[in-house]
């Protein structure tokens, strides 16, 4: 008798457990990182006319203190072992890359980064904005973390904002995604455009008209307002793949349908760059439209968007298309976006 | 024993509050459409160039992405039920080839159509939800506007050697509508399972024998290569 009424109670209490703990996923509160001492700030990201939804990953939601926090660690050479900081490479002026070619391939610009899944010239990186960040801090910068964690400042707001006692590489990482998640660049002369502000002159027009339509047909993997698909393509660059550099999506996938496959490179602000391509080779953005015009190489695994009829001998544009196609890609340049302090340096 | 029974009411008690929206009405059921592929008799098998379309051209099939929209569900040549959804599809990703229909009346359905793109009235840019996907699907305004209905790319070979090829379908005009006879037996509250191909090589077939020698390997821009592709569509899916 006393057996069945420990094991009745015994089904009670693992009753109520189960009740207890199939329900919790009700609380809608989507950090479970804060301390109950500390209240962070919601932070709604704004995003510009006509982009897409940007899916962030639920345990990193935006808070004001860690988009701050991000930002404290982009500017700060504490990161690194040598002196340089995120932001030596990635300079906000200059669209969050460095113009000329200090490197043996161009620095990528950190615009938009939120929406992609691929990063790098060659997609060595996939995932989220998190798994890259963490990358950067623990195999890139080899950050320090006994420095950083003798660091009051930095021990108190790493508390602050994630309720952490001990910094690893995964709350920089965190804190990194933070800050670049917001580094969207949305207020071109294009955008004002498409919001109907201002109106583009008619050359820019032009140029947009071959952008956009099968004349130059470069919106299908610079894709309507993101200027990216943020996929890999052979575009036709190369025919033989004399550097290691050049086999690009090649070196991580080993899938020999990948040769020459590269990211297709963000254009937003591309008009601030004096290296285009993987390797920086060409030094002009007349370089670059003169190559789609007559320098696709002909390859097997050629992008088909490359290869229609038109673009087998080239897309025939005249000096005055290609000169327009340039006009348009100018408009693209967001001076709001390179000026804003609140991407800048911290005080 | 009453007390298992108390302890399953709590249980069941304590989770009643999570269930939000309404209920679903008894008399309907769920169903899924699954979407599978082939060339003919071979399996859909990426980028390999072991094709042969009806005008003779050897190919490979590297991208395979559309829309499908305005499903009708029919019994007896009556309409009994439309859903205005619109499914974004990427042959190459499994879960976006399982569309999920909820709340279907329950019916033993004869016939179902559909449209093979985006119906008019969303087809414009903006008017599908601003995910990455569909913003990939973007037709320029200035050749029309709204959604790519399908992307179909890959490379076939010529005298010279491989060359692309992509079949684009786009503007509204161009929407494909087909149909299939099936026998769907919607039951209250359960999900039932419909399975049915697209044979690719139908695009390429009837009425209109495609030639990507003669008839050019991209359609996109070209009215008269997109009416034979959007004729071609009405015959690309049967049941399974
Ligand atoms: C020495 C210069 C340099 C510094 C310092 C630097 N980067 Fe970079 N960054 C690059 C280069 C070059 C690339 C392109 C590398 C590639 O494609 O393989 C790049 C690419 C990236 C990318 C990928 C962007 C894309 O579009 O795929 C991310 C993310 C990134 N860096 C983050 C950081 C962060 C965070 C820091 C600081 C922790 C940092 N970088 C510091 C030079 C630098
Ligand atoms: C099939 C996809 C595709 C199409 C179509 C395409 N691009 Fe690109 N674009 C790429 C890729 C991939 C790269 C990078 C190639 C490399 O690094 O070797 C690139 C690079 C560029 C760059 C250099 C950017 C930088 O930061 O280095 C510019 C500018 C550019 N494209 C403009 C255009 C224009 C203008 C058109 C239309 C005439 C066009 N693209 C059509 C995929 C494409």
């Amino acid at each position: 008798m006393k057996n069945k009424t420990i094991a009745l109670t015994a089904a009670l209490i693992t009753a109520f457990t189960i009740t207890i703990i199939s329900c919790k996923k009700e609380k809608t509160t989507s950090d479970t990182n804060t301390t109950e001492t500390t209240v962070l700030t919601p932070y709604e990201i704004l995003l510009p006319t006509r982009f897409p939804e940007l899916v962030i990953p639920d345990d990193n939601k935006p808070y004001e203190e860690r988009i701050q926090l991000g930002r404290e660690l982009y500017y700060d050479p504490i990161l690194s072992n040598d002196g340089r900081s995120c932001a030596s490479c990635h300079i906000q002026s200059q669209g969050f890359t460095i113009s000329e070619m200090k490197y043996d391939m161009p620095v990528l610009p950190h615009i938009n980064l939120g929406w992609y899944s691929n990063f790098m010239w060659d997609g060595s990186k996939q995932g989220t904005l998190e798994d890259v960040m963490q990358f950067e801090t623990r195999d890139f910068f080899s950050t320090d973390l006994a420095k950083m964690n003798s660091s009051s400042k930095y021990k108190a707001l790493f508390k602050k904002c994630f309720g952490v006692d001990n910094i690893t590489h995964k709350e920089i990482g965190y804190a990194l995604a933070q800050f670049t998640r917001t580094l969207i660049s949305g207020d071109s002369k294009y955008d004002r455009y498409l919001s109907g502000a201002i109106d583009l002159t008619p050359f820019e027009k032009k140029g947009m008209e071959i952008f956009y339509t099968e004349k130059g047909d470069c919106f299908h993997c610079h894709t309507n307002v993101m200027y990216t698909d943020n996929l890999f393509h052979n575009t036709g660059v190369d025919s033989i793949y004399a550097k290691e550099a050049d086999k690009g999506y090649y070196n991580v996938t080993k899938n020999i349908l990948d040769l020459g496959k590269f990211k297709t490179p963000n254009l937003r602000n591309v008009a601030l760059r004096t290296h285009f391509m993987h390797d920086g080779r060409y030094t002009s953005l007349d370089e670059v439209v003169e190559f789609y015009n007559n320098g696709v190489r002909k390859v097997s695994n050629l992008d088909p968007i490359m290869t229609k009829p038109g673009k087998i001998n080239g897309l025939k544009l005249t000096a005055e298309d290609k000169a327009a196609l340039i006009a348009f890609l100018k408009t693209l340049t967001d001076t709001t976006f390179l000026n804003n302090t609140a991407l800048g340096k911290p005080e | 024993m009453r007390v298992y029974f108390f302890a399953l009411c709590i249980l069941i008690w304590g989770c009643k509050k999570r269930e939000t929206g309404v209920q679903p009405p008894y008399n309907t059921g769920n169903l899924s459409i699954n979407i599978t592929y082939s060339v003919d008799a071979q399996p859909l098998s990426w980028n390999d160039l072991v094709y042969k379309n009806e005008a003779g051209n050897e190919y490979s099939i590297s991208k395979l992405q559309y829309y499908l929209s305005d499903f009708r569900f029919y019994k007896n040549n009556i309409l009994l039920q439309g859903v205005d959804s619109v499914f974004y599809i990427d042959a190459n990703i499994s879960n976006t080839n399982n569309l999920l229909f909820r709340n279907i009346n329950s019916e033993k359905y004869d016939s179902v159509s559909f449209c093979i793109g985006v119906m008019p009235a969303k087809n414009s840019i903006g008017g599908l939800p601003a995910t990455v996907d569909n913003n990939n699907m973007v037709w320029p305004d200035m050749m029309g506007g709204g959604y790519h209905f399908l992307k179909l790319e890959g490379h076939w070979k010529d005298t010279t050697g491989l060359n692309g090829f992509a079949m684009h379908l786009g503007k509204n005009g161009f929407q494909c509508f087909t149909g299939l006879k099936c026998k769907i037996d919607i039951l209250p509250q359960s999900l039932s399972v419909w399975q049915i191909k697209m044979n690719i090589n139908e695009w390429f077939r009837t009425p209109n024998v495609y030639n990507f020698s003669t008839d050019g390997v991209y359609t996109m821009g070209n009215d008269l290569l997109m009416q034979k592709i959007k004729e071609n569509g009405v015959n690309v899916f049967s049941i399974l």
